[in-house]
């Protein structure tokens, strides 16, 4: 309800008729993750250097903090020797994008090239 | 956590959720469209966004016939209530499955089925347009039959052409044949010289055997004689041989050259040379000999041999070359042009080349070269660091066993699946020296400010501390020797419980 409320509170600061006549503003929450930092961000900086391009509100990338799967075992195959461990481990990073403007420009921005390392969320929500 | 929540950006029960999947390559995929699309994941079927997919991601998400969720199952049959059918197939394929007799379960199973077109059986029929039928083939031998002089029984009457085959024959038809015989088969019988056959060692006659046995007075009269009978006897049947067989192709070589006014010359030598009684072969008679030493003895005169063979002193050809001839007079020339081209260009340009000549000096390395050689392949250099304090991580020496923080020293810590003792094991020479100066009672000296010690005292205290040593050393060989069994338990116990960077022994 608190939600609801606040929605409805929630106008945008451009009047539909005034400035952005015919379309209507959506908000765009865009998920990036990727086991490798290096593509992730590089989609990252595409992104945000294309909304710019585009006079876009952007809110953004924001860095979740990276989760670290761990797993331990044995290095031997059998029980005999020394007791070495293994310690492996997969590093997820996660960034997260907003940005406020219409869904043909948003359509255009998401049409970079992105590698195939990278996971793309998108979620879209009227204003 | 007091307050209510921050207000989220994105109302999750009222947005839209795409993903980015890869692309199916079997829908629609040209090299424009992008290998991924978004795809929708929620299921807020109430909020539809029109506008953010593209054409073939719609296709994507649609849930019609086309796509290839279609068959899937359902997880929720209220969601698809635009649907009048349970399986998913539209009816004109469904009814085309009943007829074939597959069950109906919403699944394709037209999908499967293939176009009979060939009657291959497994391979198909390939027409190859280069193939010719006409040819006879290898496998058949045909030979030509046009020569064949038949047996005079056959024959009724004496005519000079009856006796040929195609007055017997049914049928004739002209036929291109290929040869019969392998052009191999016929090389080697045209070999007609045999050399190739014949032993390298020439000593033997070839019935050598024969003539040791005859008695001697006859040999050298029947030598020449029986080489040439067997000659001639192998021409004969060799010619016999090349009659039957090869006398197609021989023929065919021999007439189709036309006859010349020098073969006719030739055939009437040739006779000549065979009926004449003459013995023509290589001379060597006694009243020719003379005349033999003089045409040798005058053949060489005319080359200076002399002079190449009787000088001591080493000289080149060129050089033995008199001034008379004329090829002495060319080299001559050829040498004086060449020096005055090389004088002339001396003359003129004069340039000083250095070449750097590696002696054994300068090949000596100094250690910057040294390094260089090497490649980072093989040599990884790394800074070069003072070498830290390896027992950096062991806790301090108040602790006799590390693990027992604070249970005391005579509690041994029990652990891991199988309750052994956890770290029950000498860990360092000091410690085991700590051990034994308790146990010896010896109290330690205080330490004297450095400088003031006297040499005594300094010996004193080295002298101590060398027992202490070797009383150390000795009880834990025998510490070892009574607990092995005990420490490869204890050992186990550790890899278990306890991490990995402890030191073991």
């Amino acid at each position: 309800m608190a939600a609801v409320a606040g929605y409805g509170a929630m106008k945008p600061t451009t009047k539909l008729g005034v400035e952005e006549p015919q379309d209507q503003l959506n908000r765009i929450h865009i998920t990036l993750s990727s086991r490798d930092v290096k593509s992730l961000e590089k989609v990252c900086s595409d992104l945000v250097k294309g909304a710019k391009d585009k006079q876009v509100r952007v809110k953004g990338p924001v860095r979740m903090p990276t989760k670290v799967l761990h797993i331990t075992t044995r290095k031997s195959p059998c029980g005999e020797g020394t007791n070495t461990w293994d310690r492996f481990e997969l590093r997820i990073h996660k960034r997260v994008i907003q940005l406020i403007s219409t869904k043909e420009v948003v359509k255009k921005i998401t049409e970079i090239k992105i590698e195939s390392s990278v996971e793309v969320d998108v979620r879209i929500a009227n204003l | 956590m007091g307050g209510k929540k921050k207000k989220s950006f994105i109302d999750k029960k009222r947005s839209a959720t795409f993903t980015l999947v890869a692309r199916d390559s079997a829908s629609s995929s040209d090299p424009l469209s992008s290998n991924r699309v978004f795809v929708r994941t929620d299921n807020h079927y109430d909020y539809s966004v029109p506008g953010f997919l593209d054409s073939d991601e719609e296709q994507y998400n649609r849930d019609g016939e086309s796509s290839i969720f279609a068959d899937a199952v359902e997880e929720s049959g209220a969601r698809y209530a635009g649907r009048s059918n349970g399986s998913g197939l539209p009816e004109e394929v469904r009814k085309e499955i009943l007829e074939l007799g597959l069950p109906d379960d919403g699944y394709n199973y037209l999908m499967h089925l293939r176009e009979i077109r060939n009657q291959g059986g497994g391979s198909a029929y390939y027409e190859n347009p280069r193939a010719r039928f006409d040819l006879v083939p290898l496998d058949v031998k045909a030979y030509d039959a046009s020569r064949v002089r038949l047996n005079s029984d056959a024959v009724k009457d004496d005519e000079p052409g009856v006796d040929t085959i195609y007055k017997v024959a049914s049928k004739s038809a002209p036929v291109r044949v290929q040869k019969a015989i392998d052009p191999d088969v016929i090389r080697l019988l045209d070999d007609s010289d045999l050399s190739r056959f014949g032993s390298d060692v020439e000593d033997l006659e070839e019935d050598f055997v024969l003539m040791a046995n005859q008695p001697d007075g006859e040999e050298d009269e029947n030598d020449d004689v029986q080489v040439k009978k067997s000659g001639a006897d192998e021409e004969a049947v060799y010619e016999r041989e090349s009659d039957s067989e090869v006398d197609d192709e021989m023929d065919d070589v021999v007439q189709q050259r036309v006859r010349r006014p020098l073969d006719d010359a030739f055939d009437e030598a040739f006779k000549e040379y065979l009926s004449s009684d003459e013995d023509n072969g290589p001379i060597f008679g006694d009243e020719n000999q003379a005349e033999l030493e003089e045409k040798l003895k005058g053949a060489l005169k005319d080359f200076n041999l002399e002079d190449s063979v009787q000088e001591e002193v080493y000289k080149a050809p060129a050089d033995s070359v008199k001034d008379d001839q004329e090829y002495a007079q060319v080299i001559r020339k050829c040498t004086e042009y060449a020096q005055k081209y090389l004088n002339e260009s001396e003359g003129e340009e004069r340039e000083v080349v250095l070449v750097s000549e590696s002696s054994d000096e300068s090949e000596m390395w100094d250690c910057e070269t040294i390094v260089s050689t090497y490649s980072n392949l093989d040599n990884h250099p790394a800074k070069i660091e003072a070498p830290g304090n390896p027992k950096r991580r062991l806790p301090p020496k108040s602790i006799p066993f590390p693990g027992e923080l604070g249970a005391g020293k005579d509690v041994i810590t029990l652990g891991g699946k199988e309750m052994l003792p956890v770290n029950y094991l000498p860990q360092r020479r000091k410690i085991m020296e700590g051990l034994v100066r308790e146990k010896l009672g010896s109290a330690e000296k205080p330490k004297k400010v450095v400088g003031e010690e006297s040499k005594e005292e300094k010996k004193e205290r080295k002298v101590a501390l060398k027992n202490e040593r070797r009383e150390a050393r000795r009880a834990k060989k025998e510490l070892k020797g009574l607990y092995k069994s005990e420490t490869q338990r204890a050992q186990k116990a550790v890899a278990v419980t306890g991490p990995s960077s402890i030191h073991l022994m």
